[in-house]
C-alpha cells in the first residue's frame, strides 16, 4: 500500500469513527434525558390557571418526545434536514439558539486557548530548557497553582475584578496543556536524536524547528483537540457565573430545564467538534512520526 | 532527595488536614445557628467568623473538607473499580463497543457530562442524598479514563512474554493473577485513584458554584465556595477565602503525590 492509499484509508477510518461517535453521543444523551426522573412532568401541570383539557393537549403535543424510539427516529430525520427541533425551555428553534450564542463561546474559547497555548509553550520551554532553577521552579509553580483552583472560582474572581474572561478561560486550561507540553519537550530534549544533534552543534533555531517542533506537531494537534474539550468544560461555569450568553450557559440551562432537543444538539455539536479535532491528530500522526 | 522532600511535604499537609477534619467535634456543630452573631468577623469564639445565618465558618470548613475529601476518594474508587471491570470486559468480549464508548465519554468535557447528569437527577433531595448523588454521578461518569488505561494494560499483558512463559510452565491461572497481574493492576489503580481524587474535588467545587452540588444545610467545599458568587462577598473579609485555600492545599498535595508521568513517587 503506497503512502497516499494509506492516508486515504486512515482518513476514511477517521470519518467513519467520527460519525459513529457522534451518533453514539446523540443516542446516549437522548436516553439519559428521556429516562431521567421527572421528564414527563410539565411545568404547566402545576399551573392552576390551566384546565385539565389544555394540560392533556400539551401532553399530547409533547408525546413524540416521550417515546424514545419515536423521538430518535423523528430527531434523526429532522437533523438530516438541518432542523434540530424546538427548545422546550426557550421555545425557539435550537439552530437559532446555537447560531445566536456560538459567537460568544467561540470568541471566549479561542481567546482562552490562544493565550493558554502561548503561556504553556513559554512555561514548558522555561521548565525544560532553562538551567536556572529559579526559572524552572517559577514555571512549575505557576502550572501547579493554576491547577489547584477550579475554573469557576477563577471566573468569579475575574468577573469581580472586571478582567477579561478570556484570561479566566486561559487560566482554566493552562495547567493541563503546560503539563503535557512539558512532558513532550522533556521526552524530545533527552531523545537520542536531539542529544546527537546538540553534540553535532546544530544551531538552536534548527534544533527547535526540525528536532522539536516538527516531531511534536501530531501530538500538538491532538492536544489542541483536548484543549477544546477543556475549554468547553470551563466555558460552562465561566459563562453561567459571569452571565455570558454563550453555549456553555445554554448547556447549563438545558440540563436544568431537561430540554431534550437542546441537550441532544449540544451533545452532538460538542462531540463532533472534539472528535473531529482528535481525528485530525490521528490522521496526521504517521506523517509526524515519519518526520 | 526531591522525592523524599515531596513525600514529607504531602505527608505534612495530609496530617494537618486529617487533624483539622478529625477535630470537627471540638468545634461548634456545623449546622448550629448563632442568630445574634450573624456575619461576624473572626473572634475567639468563632476563629473564622460566622456566615449570614450565624453558623461557625471554621466548623463548616472542617466538616466540608471531611465530606469533600472522603466522598472525592469514594468517587475515585468507584471510577477506578468501574475502569478495571470495563477493561476486563473489553479484554474478554466487548472490545469494539467498549472502545467506541470510552472514546465517546472521553470526547465529552467532564463538566458538561456532570452538569447534564446531575441536572437530570432530582435537585430537591435531602442533604445526604444530594451528597451521594453529586459524588456518585462523578464516580459513575468518570469511568472512561481509567478504563482506557487498564484496557491498554491488559492488552499489553496478553501479548507479554512473561504470561506465555507462565502459561507454558503450567502455572495455574489464579496464581498468575495473584502473583503477576495483581501487583501491576494495584499500582496502576493507585496512580489512577490519586489522579482522580483532586479532579473530583475540584469538579464538585464547580458543581457547587453552579447550584448542582451538595444541598444545604450539609456542606462541602463547593457549597462553601458558592458563597463567593455574591457581589462583594470578599470585600474587607479575606477569611471567606479559607475554603479556596483549603481546596488549593488539597489539590496541590494530591498532585504532588504523582510524579510527572502519573506514577506515584512514594
Amino acid at each position: 500500500m503506497n503512502p497516499r492509499q494509506a492516508f486515504a484509508r486512515r482518513l476514511l477510518f477517521a470519518i467513519a469513527r467520527l460519525a459513529m461517535i457522534v451518533a453514539l453521543g446523540v443516542i446516549a444523551s437522548a436516553a439519559l434525558a428521556r429516562y431521567s426522573p421527572g421528564f414527563e412532568s410539565e411545568e404547566t401541570d402545576l399551573d392552576a390557571r390551566i384546565s385539565g383539557q389544555t394540560a392533556a393537549a400539551l401532553h399530547r403535543r409533547n408525546a413524540d418526545q416521550t417515546d424514545f424510539l419515536r423521538f430518535l427516529a423523528h430527531y434523526s430525520a429532522s437533523v438530516s434536514r438541518g432542523d434540530l427541533g424546538i427548545s422546550r425551555v426557550f421555545r425557539v428553534p435550537v439552530t437559532e439558539l446555537l447560531r445566536d450564542r456560538a459567537g460568544e463561546t467561540a470568541a471566549l474559547m479561542l481567546t482562552g486557548i490562544a493565550i493558554a497555548w502561548i503561556a504553556a509553550i513559554a512555561l514548558a520551554f522555561a521548565a525544560v530548557w532553562q538551567r536556572n532553577p529559579l526559572v524552572r521552579f517559577s514555571a512549575e509553580a505557576i502550572g501547579g497553582v493554576t491547577l489547584a483552583i477550579p475554573p469557576a472560582v477563577v471566573a468569579i474572581a475575574f468577573f469581580a475584578a472586571r478582567a477579561p474572561l478570556g484570561l479566566a478561560m486561559a487560566l482554566a486550561i493552562l495547567p493541563r496543556i503546560f503539563g503535557t507540553l512539558r512532558e513532550m519537550l522533556e521526552d524530545l530534549w533527552y531523545s537520542p536524536a536531539v542529544i546527537g544533534a546538540r553534540a553535532r552543534g546544530v544551531r538552536r533555531f534548527d534544533l527547535l524547528a526540525r528536532y522539536i517542533a516538527l516531531p511534536s506537531l501530531p501530538k500538538a494537534v491532538a492536544l489542541a483537540g483536548v484543549s477544546l474539550v477543556m475549554a468547553f468544560g470551563a466555558a460552562i461555569p465561566i459563562e453561567t457565573l459571569c452571565d455570558v450568553p454563550g453555549i456553555g450557559q445554554l448547556a447549563w440551562r438545558a440540563a436544568l430545564g431537561r430540554d431534550l432537543p437542546l441537550l441532544c444538539a449540544l451533545a452532538m455539536l460538542v462531540t463532533f467538534a472534539v472528535a473531529a479535532a482528535q481525528a485530525i491528530g490521528e490522521v496526521l500522526e504517521p506523517a509526524g512520526a515519519r518526520a | 532527595m526531591r522525592t523524599l522532600r515531596i513525600a514529607a511535604l504531602t505527608a505534612l499537609a495530609g496530617v494537618i488536614l486529617a487533624a483539622f477534619t478529625l477535630a470537627c467535634p471540638a468545634f461548634h456543630p456545623y449546622d448550629a445557628q448563632f442568630r445574634d452573631h450573624a456575619d461576624e468577623a473572626p473572634s475567639r469564639a468563632f476563629p473564622l467568623g460566622t456566615d449570614d445565618l450565624g453558623r461557625d465558618r471554621l466548623s463548616r470548613l472542617a466538616y466540608a473538607t471531611r465530606v469533600s475529601v472522603a466522598l472525592g476518594c469514594a468517587a475515585a474508587a468507584i471510577s477506578t473499580a468501574l475502569g478495571i471491570a470495563a477493561a476486563l470486559g473489553s479484554v474478554s468480549v466487548l472490545r469494539g463497543p467498549l472502545d467506541a464508548f470510552t472514546t465517546l465519554c472521553l470526547s465529552l468535557p467532564w463538566m458538561f457530562v456532570f452538569v447534564i447528569v446531575r441536572g437530570l437527577l432530582p435537585l430537591n433531595t435531602s442533604p445526604g442524598a444530594s451528597m451521594a448523588l453529586t459524588f456518585g454521578v462523578m464516580g459513575l461518569a468518570g469511568w472512561a479514563a481509567p478504563a482506557r488505561v487498564f484496557d491498554a494494560f491488559f492488552s499489553e499483558c496478553r501479548r507479554s512474554e512473561w504470561l506465555m512463559t507462565a502459561r507454558a510452565g503450567g502455572i495455574p491461572e489464579w496464581r498468575i493473577w495473584l502473583k503477576q497481574y495483581w501487583p501491576r493492576v494495584r499500582s496502576i489503580a493507585w496512580a489512577q485513584f490519586r489522579a482522580l481524587v483532586p479532579a473530583y474535588i475540584l469538579a464538585e467545587a464547580g458543581l457547587g458554584l453552579l447550584g448542582l452540588g451538595v444541598a444545604e444545610p450539609a456542606t462541602s467545599l463547593g457549597n462553601l465556595i458558592a458563597e463567593l458568587e455574591r457581589a462583594g462577598a470578599t470585600d474587607g473579609r479575606p477569611w471567606v477565602l479559607a475554603p479556596i485555600a483549603t481546596l488549593a492545599v488539597i489539590a496541590v498535595s494530591t498532585e504532588l503525590l504523582r510524579d510527572r508521568r502519573g506514577r506515584a513517587p512514594l
